[in-house]
């Protein structure tokens, strides 16, 4: 019976190749766009991470809730954590390490992890070859040692396993390649990229001392203990934290200082979370949108079948067993369209992860597996259940006296016109909320990207130096080092300034530290004030043209044996200094060796520089100057007539002729770590801007399709009025108030639902409501636009009918 | 009223060319009662479509009293139409998703008429066909007799000077028929000049000219 139905199914598909190719078509952009979304919801959000038992690995963080920082752990922290926590089997930590690399071939800098000696245990790896680290390499002096990434293995050893027992330099260093790990161990991947290769944390007892205890630099990770819930475990860590917070925290932090824990796999997914639902919602949308599309031509077909299923219910077919086999018809095409589908979202998913890869989390997990392909199956199925069934009711419901008697022009054709107009308004009202949702996308990104960013990123190259602690000990070296390589840059042809900073705007980085302001108490159940902390270079405002308000900028008299200066921002100084000058007065956030804090003098204030995005940053800002507080790690930025990257290779002549084994990292354009930022927008922005399309392009054929349809059905009544005296115009307002009606009622309706549902997603929203007049206005007319032309086109070849020969069967 | 002269009209099928009028010469005075006769195919419908300018890939010349049909652009043919023409079906031809009333009105609402002279128009018409009680009923409710009188009410209700009718009895038993005819005489009595074609001789017999149409020519006049 089944397999009867199935032959017959595909034999009437066959037969209509233009009804065919269009409904797999429409189903195969809808499923396809449903099994390309899901795939990455899948390997985003619901796919375990790639370790044993992932859902009891959590972070734990240090929380200052008052100033809402969430900040790392410090080395006693996490000393006493891992002793005392009785909810975790185990306690990792780990920070990560830049190694300039030094040995054979091209110096490298390397993106290291510098873990404790459980680490691996805690995630639960193993090594591929060799060995992992012994408990004896946890300590100071024994710690040279290291354990390769699989992929940076291949890469930089071509995989030759002789490199186990040798030894590599690493800044300036030796150490010993112990073991290699394997290709499935990524760890770091869920941070951006994975690491290159681990060497054991080694803390010295000093840095282990609880005065240390906010000195806040590890990544702490725990495995919960089997049957422990993450709430237990914040509820001890709660108990532990109140018990540190009296035994050693003085003023302010006593009330402002916590532990926070979160699920691994939840840092991991971050914020893409709300875009992928919002994404998942949107594919549904257009499902639902070729559903409707494949039902109305099922409909328009069904005149066709009236009379094949009068004659099988006149010869004892039931209801249901007609149904069944127009069931078996929808599904077989619904089956075509999602393999057709499937065959889209694996390329589409394909360019997608090409595009985003730095910006996904889990990006090169995502991909086909079996839950996506059962997901597939199980949307077609349903989709097929869902667009046969309107139709097979409908055309089943056939009275055989009726039918046979008045030759198919029935009452149920008017019932029929009635659910394909049903289908269009509901195709029209989808189509609004995803083209609203997607403007309101496209509304967010222009807002933002008229944001000014508080500094002129055209034409400026950027990159990363690092130099090795061993090599550049003392202050004044790295001091010089920079001094001199600046000099010599600044003097490169195409040059026009060059100047240095700890951390770059919108490199991913930062630095942030509490200060006191001298003369001001900070009051007891209050926080120290807190912002964002880096050292700059003199010409490193000039350069960025971060604008200078008052004051003056770094000069080269600010040394490091005169008195300390900083320079603050505009937002530091309304916050701090709201009715008085900041000038001239002093902060500090170190303390000299008998404890007294170290002034700083303002000496000038700048305006505020985006930092993570352009999206609202909060916190204040204020930078000192390099040779104050010469760091090893810098990023020079260097302002360049024309195209900045042209002066690339001199800039790295320069840095090779001071010292040749410095590796350069992360060599970019200002432009493009401001496009970066807002990669994920983008990401979310062009999908629902694709599907919208998709969905545009639906509803404006199935409302074509419709009134084509009814074009056709009318061609004897246009005739007679044609006959009667109606105009060519008078015929084309007929048939395009007919689709207006029904278009007007969607866009209606889908302007309803939209104000409703994109409060959901107000938060992807940035300088513009959810709610905003003009891409509601401007949307609903640009559809109601389109909807006109998909009327005119049926209504224009209505004008076509010959009343001679739409009159002629009499 | 109306002269034809050398009227042709030819279909394609591919390549040939099968003429159905050739050479067609008429002439219809103001309020005649005209009878179109002739075979199965001899080109009556096609010389009505013509008469009443729907067609208009005709060759040959159609003055409309004195205005030259053949030189009008189509769009002025059909306000001639408008103007001047009304038209019963053989199938009747009524709307069914409208009642008597709106079918009614349908012509009037394709010519420049206000609201209120509609509806008056409406109202006479009904009355006048004594149809007033059946005007919120749909067609498909009614006998085929009634359906055809709503026919001929519509043709003139926007008070054409002429009607045209194709084989408006055709689907009609004789009784039904002879009320139809005896509609058609009192409009031309009132001064309306009517054109139909039929096959039946006692349908003709209401007429007072009857021309017969033989293999496209108009090959005989009876008066
Ligand atoms: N639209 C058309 N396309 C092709 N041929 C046509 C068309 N209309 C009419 N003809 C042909 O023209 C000839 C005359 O047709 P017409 O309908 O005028 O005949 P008639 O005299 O009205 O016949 P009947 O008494 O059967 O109604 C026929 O041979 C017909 O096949
Ligand atoms: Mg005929």
């Amino acid at each position: 019976m089944f397999w009867q139905d199935l032959r017959y199914g595909l034999r009437l598909l066959l037969k209509r190749p233009g009804f065919t190719v269009v409904a797999v078509i429409a189903l195969a952009l809808g499923i396809g766009a449903n099994t390309a979304i899901f795939s990455v919801v899948n390997s985003i959000l619901l796919r375990p991470l790639a370790y044993p038992s992932p859902e009891q690995l959590v972070l734990i963080n240090h929380d200052y809730p008052k100033i809402k920082l969430k900040a790392s752990v410090s080395a006693p922290g996490y000393k006493h954590y891992r002793d005392n926590a009785k909810s975790f089997a185990s306690i990792a930590a780990l920070t990560g390490g830049n190694f300039n690399l030094t040995d054979s071939g091209e110096p490298e800098r390397v993106n290291g992890g510098v873990i404790s000696q459980n680490f691996f245990s805690t995630l639960g790896a193993t090594a591929a070859q060799g060995r992992l680290f012994t408990p004896e390499e946890d300590r100071p002096g024994r710690n040279k040692v290291v354990v390769l990434n699989y992929a940076f293995w291949q890469r930089r050893y071509a995989g030759n396993p002789g490199i186990l027992n040798q030894s590599i330099t690493m800044n300036g260093e030796s150490y010993t390649v112990v073991g290699i790990m394997p290709a499935s161990f990524e760890f770091g991947r869920e941070f951006g990229r994975p690491m290159d290769l681990w060497t054991p944390i080694a803390f010295t007892p000093e840095q282990l001392n609880f005065n240390r205890l906010t000195n806040e630099y590890l990544t702490v990770i725990g495995r919960l203990n089997p049957g422990t819930t993450i709430t237990q475990a914040q509820a001890e860590l709660d108990t532990i934290a109140t018990n540190l917070r009296t035994q050693y925290m003085q003023g302010a932090d006593r009330t402002n200082w916590g532990l926070t824990t979160q699920a691994f796999s939840e840092m991991v997914v971050g914020d893409m979370r709300q875009p992928l639902l919002v994404l998942l919602a949107a594919v549904g949308l257009v499902l639902l949108i070729a559903c409707a599309n494949v039902a109305n031509l099922l409909l328009a077909r069904a005149a066709d079948r009236q009379k094949e299923i009068t004659i099988r219910s006149a010869l004892g077919a039931n209801r249901w067993r007609v149904i069944r086999q127009l069931l078996t018809e929808s599904i077989v095409l619904s089956l075509v369209g999602g393999m057709l589908g499937l065959a889209l979202a694996a390329i589409g998913v394909r360019v997608l992860v090409k595009l985003n890869e730095a910006q996904i989390p889990r990006a090169n997990e995502i991909g086909l597996d079996w839950r996506v392909l059962t997901f597939t199956l199980g949307v077609s199925l349903l989709t097929g259940i869902l667009f046969g069934l309107v139709p097979a009711l409908q055309i089943s419901k056939t009275n055989l006296a009726e039918t046979l008697k008045e030759g198919g022009r029935s009452g149920s054709n008017i019932a029929r016109g009635w659910v394909r107009g049903t289908l269009v308004v509901m195709e029209m009202a989808l189509a609004l909320m995803l083209l609203i949702g997607a403007g309101l996308l496209i509304r967010s990104f222009w807002q933002l990207q008229k944001v000014n960013p508080g500094f002129d990123p055209q034409n400026l190259l950027t990159m990363n130096i690092s130099l090795p602690q061993n090599k550049y000990k003392e202050a004044p070296q790295r001091a010089q080092f920079y001094q001199q390589a600046l000099q010599q840059i600044r003097a490169l042809p195409g040059v026009e300034a060059a100047g240095a900073v700890s951390i770059l705007p919108m490199s991913g980085n930062n630095s942030s530290g509490s200060f006191s302001i001298e003369g001001r108490q900070v009051p007891q159940n209050q926080s120290m004030p807190h912002g964002d902390r880096w050292a700059a270079t003199t010409n490193y405002f000039s350069t960025m043209k971060i604008p200078l308000i008052r004051g003056r900028y770094f000069e080269e008299r600010d040394t490091a044996e005169v008195t300390g200066v900083a320079i603050i921002d505009e937002t530091m100084a309304r916050k701090y200094w709201p009715d008085e000058d900041p000038l001239g007065k002093r902060i500090a956030f170190e303390r000299d060796d008998q404890g007294n804090p170290k002034w700083r003098e303002i000496v000038g204030i700048v305006g505020h520089a985006k930092h993570r995005n352009l999206e609202g940053d909060s916190r204040v800002q204020y930078y000192l100057p390099h040779a104050q507080m010469p760091q090893g790690s810098m990023f020079l930025t260097i302002r360049v007539k024309g195209e900045p990257t042209t002066v690339t290779g001199a800039v790295r002549g320069v840095i090779h002729s001071l010292d040749k084994d410095l590796p350069i990292f992360r060599v970019t354009v200002m432009e493009q770590l401001v496009a970066d930022s807002m990669a994920q927008r983008r990401f979310a922005m062009t999908l629902l801007v694709i599907f919208a399309g998709v969905a545009l392009v639906l509803a404006a054929v199935g409302l074509y399709g419709v009134m084509s349809y009814t074009v056709t059905q009318r061609s004897h009544e246009i005739g007679i009025r044609m006959a009667l005296g109606a105009q060519r115009s008078d015929v084309v307002k007929m048939v395009v108030r007919q689709g207006m009606m029904l278009a007007s009622i969607g866009v209606l309706g889908g302007l309803a639902f939209a104000f409703a549902l994109t409060r959901l997603m107000a938060n992807l929203l940035f300088g513009v409501k959810a709610s905003d007049p003009i891409t509601f206005a401007v949307i609903a007319a640009s559809l109601a636009l389109i909807a006109l032309i998909a009327c005119f086109i049926p209504a224009r070849r209505a004008t076509k009918v010959d009343p001679m020969i739409a009159l002629r069967y009499e | 009223m109306l002269t034809l002269r050398k009227i042709e009209r030819a279909f394609e099928f591919g390549r040939e060319k099968n003429y159905v009028l050739r050479g067609v010469n008429l002439d219809i005075e103001e309020g005649e009662f005209v009878t179109i006769m002739g075979p199965s195919g001899a080109g009556k419908s096609t010389l009505l479509h013509i008469l009443g300018l729907h067609d208009n890939a005709w060759v040959g010349e159609y003055y409309f009293f004195d205005q030259a049909a053949h030189k009008l652009k189509p769009k002025d043919r059909a306000e001639l139409r408008n103007k001047n023409i009304g038209f019963v079906f053989q199938s009747y031809h009524l709307l069914d998703q409208l009642t008597v009333q709106e079918n009614l009105e349908v012509p009037l609402s394709y010519r420049n008429y206000g609201r209120a002279e509609r509806e008056q128009l409406v109202r006479e018409t009904l009355d006048r066909f004594q149809l007033t009680d059946k005007k919120h009923l749909y067609p498909s409710k009614l006998s085929g007799g009634l359906q055809q009188l709503i026919g001929v009410a519509r043709a003139m209700i926007a008070r054409p000077k002429l009607i045209l009718a194709d084989e408006p009895t055709g689907n009609l038993h004789s009784a039904q028929a002879k009320e139809i005819m005896e509609m058609f005489c009192k409009l031309n009595e009132q001064g309306t000049t009517i054109i139909q074609v039929t096959h039946s001789e006692i349908n003709a017999g209401y007429s007072r000219r009857i021309v017969n149409i033989h293999d496209g020519n108009v090959v005989g006049e009876d008066h």
